[in-house]
């Protein structure tokens, strides 16, 4: 058995937020063992004005020793418990965080609510949902303790440059380095780099590279194209309808997204032509010895924001498979497989969104996609695969709001008599009632996290 | 806007599988619209399938309402703490596969990984001492274990020895207590229906005709309705999997009373030794290409700690899996589903899994394709992990003789290949959702098989020396000490659920 850590070196390509992130995420997590060097790159992409995280990303940031509540106060943070959608005349549903409710008797939350519903005599289902209310109504409850109810999960809103330079400060606390800019690349055998030539004529060399430069290489080898990537143009808004959602509004051919920071917001139209490069992911964003995490591997729409996804599901894919030495195939062939897989899953949650929004086409017989929408409709039954990024809970918010109605309902409901059922439901919509009313506004939070202290927040503890 | 729910439901067939799945769809009469009858026969005689189980069963008892101790004292039952395997790897070598975890993460990083790094590092105890299911079922000791998680107890977890018709015998009473009826008579003619092909009826020895809107096919081996009417074909897996035969017999109680399976690897399969209160049951799985009838009798008897009580039964058995579970009204539950020899006692985990995926797609009158093809799918899918499982233990060995060195130079499956080929570089391991088996019950088996990583996860070198060498001493003194306090096995049974004296008779 051979010992001992022989990754002396890991270079980062890129002065991006990815970049930073990955550097400051691999110097914290390997120590004085393995130096981390960010390299500049020509082709840096800039960090977009705004970036939203899903609550799985904290477990990330608490690996790194970073408290999401100095990263809100850093980064003119909110804390975001879903997704307001905003569909035609006037109507809209949110796509919260977190479960809804208890199963009970051997069948889901949601069904004992869709029985009663078939059976024609209730109302909606967003006020059985805690987080929903929440998201909804611009509130935010950080510790509920209340009657039962899941606990709403949240994820953040950020400044993507204050980001960005939030984690170069962590990066270079925890011992990573920064180097000249990137002349060129040095090919060697097996499609590996050979080393990094840098502006200052020094070559660079070492054991795994990370492409984080945000810039994917239009239709390259196994690459899974999306079609053509939408324009995008971001503006600033002082409008601020609700701290507590991200909103996003299909258009004939635009998404309208205003994401909230804390003293402005960020407009993002995406649509139309004009727009950069392809989209789709690398079916092998590990070849040789380069690993593209973020952007580089894998570019969606902006549809539920998922930038910070991306990132963070090459991120914990490389944690679990860090490879030693120069013999990387078991590790790579892995990193490929668990990737793909899961920009693929991201891919298919956006575009059931557009399916049942009628934006885009039925999925054919094949498609896993189908065999969600057929499992919903036939009975409320929520399947998910393997390498998901939205979990069940969230297929549920996005199917039941666009109207999505399954036919059935599961029968184990049954062995609860309906009119047990119905109160049992009514007592369950008091509760979420109750606890958003002992919630906190989240403009009253953000003036709180966001008031001038006198110690400097941020880099890290 | 909804369907008809089901009218009746006909289980076909007593034993595990039907008592079980009788037990459980009971519920569903309490919505007052659907009625559960079961048809068993007094001649046909069931299998006693898999007296071993594994730790879910606790969940099926829990749904049921059934109180532990009660039910083991009716059914003779034993706890069990994992299966010792011996002989697998090579003749005189043993293992054991335990419940429960192994030490615990430290900074995010798998406790198996830091125990590598050790392991690279210097001399320290092997990885089974680290174990507290493991360590407790070599003393013979047992203690359900603490739901605090900061207890060293917490990492124990168990299962249960039991007799499988007497825990039939118990599930029958509960299934009559809520209103299943229970008819005895011989299966004689199936009746489809014109229209779709649906069975309508069936006729039992006695003329009476019984008609239903669901069917449950719990008659064994054979699939009476599933195979017999339906035609649903089966998938063969012996070239994977190739015993095709079992010899049984029960033998005289011997001390002390093991909290653990045995299973010990033979010329031609391998022989299973279970605990219970009363008796220890036995048998010999083996392939008949390589080993008569006699030779594998004599091969048992030779190798029994007690004495045989009974004669010896003889099984023959097709491992694999019905093509389709689920045809038209016909649902198959327990063997008529599929065999997987209980190497890792799963037979009646797969019965539960059956019933637990069929109450999830519980169909009403329309029967819709799509509830229909999702359980198909969702239960071949329970079936090849469980397969692929199985298939590890045979592969990964240094025995001699023809029969293990076909298993060892076979081409193994796509998805096992892969798993394997991720421990044998750096001892990484991945659950997979929906999988049965987690990373402790695959390590203890790659480990226990053999198979030595070349490497562990860098990220274990992220700790100092000084921090790992603590943190392995101090979960290994943990756990050391603990153990030996613990109860002894046959002491816990006699004070909480010893069986009486004269056990209830076995219906069947």
């Amino acid at each position: 058995m051979t010992s001992g850590l022989r990754t002396e070196r890991i270079a980062v390509l890129g002065e991006t937020w990815e970049g930073w992130l990955c550097a400051a995420f691999l110097a914290r997590l390997l120590g004085r063992m393995t130096q981390v060097v960010v390299v500049p790159t020509p082709q840096d992409a800039g960090a977009p004005p705004a970036l939203a995280s899903l609550p799985s990303m904290r477990g990330l940031h608490d690996a790194m020793g970073l408290d999401e509540h100095d990263l809100a106060r850093a980064c003119e943070g909110t804390f975001r418990l879903g997704t307001l959608h905003e569909r035609e005349a006037g109507r809209s549903f949110v796509v919260p965080f977190g479960a809804p409710g208890p199963s009970l008797e051997g069948a889901a939350f949601h069904q004992h609510w869709l029985r009663l519903k078939v059976q024609g005599d209730e109302g909606g289902f967003e006020p059985h949902w805690l987080g929903a209310v929440l998201a909804r109504s611009g509130r935010f409850l950080p510790q509920a303790e209340v009657e039962g109810l899941p606990l709403p999960e949240y994820g953040l809103h950020l400044s993507g440059a204050a980001y960005a330079k939030f984690m170069q400060r962590a990066a270079l606390h925890y011992g990573a380095k920064r180097a000249a800019r990137l002349a060129q690349a040095l090919p060697g055998n097996d499609d590996r780099i050979d080393a990094l030539r840098l502006e200052d004529g020094a070559d660079l060399r070492a054991d795994l590279y990370l492409d984080c430069t945000g810039t994917a290489p239009d239709a390259a080898a196994g690459w899974h194209d999306a079609g053509a990537a939408p324009a995008l143009a971001w503006s600033e808004d002082s409008t601020q309808p609700n701290l507590s959602a991200t909103r996003m509004r299909l258009e004939e051919d635009a998404e309208d997204i205003l994401i909230p920071l804390a003293g402005r917001s960020i407009r993002l139209r995406s649509g139309g032509p004009g727009g950069e490069g392809r989209l789709g992911w690398q079916a092998r964003s590990w070849r040789g010895n380069l690993v593209a995490i973020g952007a580089a591997a894998c570019r969606l729409p902006p549809l539920e924001m998922p930038q910070m996804r991306i990132a963070q599901i090459g991120i914990e894919a490389l944690r679990g498979l860090l490879p030693n030495g120069a013999d990387q195939r078991v590790e790579r062939e892995e990193f490929n497989r668990v990737t793909s897989e899961a920009y693929a899953r991201l891919a298919d949650f956006q575009r059931l969104h557009r399916i049942l929004a009628g934006r885009a086409a039925q999925p054919a017989p094949d498609d896993p996609l189908a065999r969600k929408i057929e499992q919903f409709e036939s009975r409320g039954r929520v399947v998910t695969y393997d390498g998901e990024s939205f979990d069940q809970d969230s297929h549920l918010a996005v199917m039941l709001g666009h109207g999505l109605m399954p036919r059935r309902y599961d029968p184990l409901t049954e062995t609860v008599p309906a009119g047990e059922a119905r109160s049992r439901l009514k007592q369950h919509r008091r509760a979420v009632l109750r606890a958003a009313e002992t919630a906190q506004d989240q403009g009253e939070v953000a003036r709180i996290l966001h008031a001038p202290r006198r110690r400097s927040a941020g880099g890290g503890r | 806007m909804s369907a008809a729910p089901i009218g009746d439901v006909v289980i076909v067939g007593g034993g595990t599988a039907g008592w079980m799945t009788a037990a459980a769809l009971s519920r569903l009469q309490k919505g007052g619209r659907t009625r559960i009858r079961l048809i068993e026969s007094d001649d046909i005689g069931t299998v006693g399938v898999g007296e071993a189980t594994i730790p879910p069963i606790s969940q099926f008892n829990g749904l049921l309402g059934i109180d532990e101790n009660d039910f083991l004292s009716k059914t003779q039952g034993t706890f069990k703490l994992g299966i010792e395997f011996e002989g697998w790897t090579r003749p005189g070598h043993s293992y054991m596969h335990p419940f429960g975890s192994y030490g615990h993460d430290a900074e995010g990083i798998r406790f198996y990984q830091l125990w590598l790094r050790g392991r690279a590092e210097g001399r320290i105890p092997d990885l089974g001492e680290f174990c507290l299911s493991e360590a407790a079922a070599y003393l013979h000791r047992f203690l359900p274990p603490s739901r605090d998680p900061r207890d060293v107890l917490s990492s124990l977890a168990y299962a249960y020895h039991f007799d499988a018709g007497l825990y039939a015998a118990y599930l029958r009473r509960h299934a009559e207590a809520a209103g299943v009826r229970r008819t005895e008579g011989k299966v004689v003619d199936v009746a489809l229906r014109g229209e779709d092909g649906f069975v309508r009826s069936v006729t039992l020895a006695s003329g009476e005709v019984v008609e239903g809107d669901l069917f449950v096919d719990c008659s064994g081996f054979r699939g009476l309705l599933i195979e017999g009417a339906m035609e649903a074909g089966f998938e063969d897996w012996r070239h994977w999997l190739p015993c095709d035969r079992a010899v049984a017999v029960p033998s005289a109680r011997t001390e002390p009373l093991l909290p653990y399976t045995r299973s010990t690897a033979r010329e031609a399969g391998w022989q299973w030794r279970i605990p219970l209160q009363h008796r220890t049951g036995n048998g010999l799985v083996y392939c008949s290409d390589h080993l008569s009838a006699e030779d594998a009798e004599q091969t048992l008897l030779a190798n029994l700690e007690g004495q045989p009580l009974g004669e010896p039964r003889h099984l023959r058995f097709t491992t694999g899996r019905r093509k389709e579970a689920w045809v038209g009204n016909v649902v198959a539950i327990g063997l008529s589903a599929g065999f997987l020899e209980p190497l890792e006692s799963t037979s009646i985990h797969l019965i539960q899994s059956g019933i637990h995926k069929l109450l999830a797609l519980f169909p009403d009158s329309r029967f819709a394709e799509i509830e229909r093809t999702e359980y198909n799918r969702l239960m071949a899918l329970q079936f090849e992990q469980v397969r692929d499982f199985l298939i590890l233990h045979y592969h990964r060995t240094e025995r001699d003789g023809a029969f293990w060195r076909y298993l060892r130079e076979m081409e193994v499956p796509e998805s096992l290949r892969r798993r394997i080929e991720l421990f044998a570089s750096k001892g990484r391991i991945f659950r997979h959702e929906d999988e049965l088996f987690g990373e402790d019950n695959w390590l203890a088996v790659l480990w226990g098989q053999g198979v030595r990583p070349e490497g562990y996860d860098p990220l274990a070198d992220t700790l100092s020396k000084e921090a790992v060498g603590k943190l392995l001493a101090g979960t290994h003194r943990a756990i050391q000490s603990t153990a030996p306090q613990l109860p002894a096995h046959a002491a816990y049974i006699e004070r909480h659920c010893a069986a009486r004296p004269h056990p209830p008779e076995t219906s069947s």
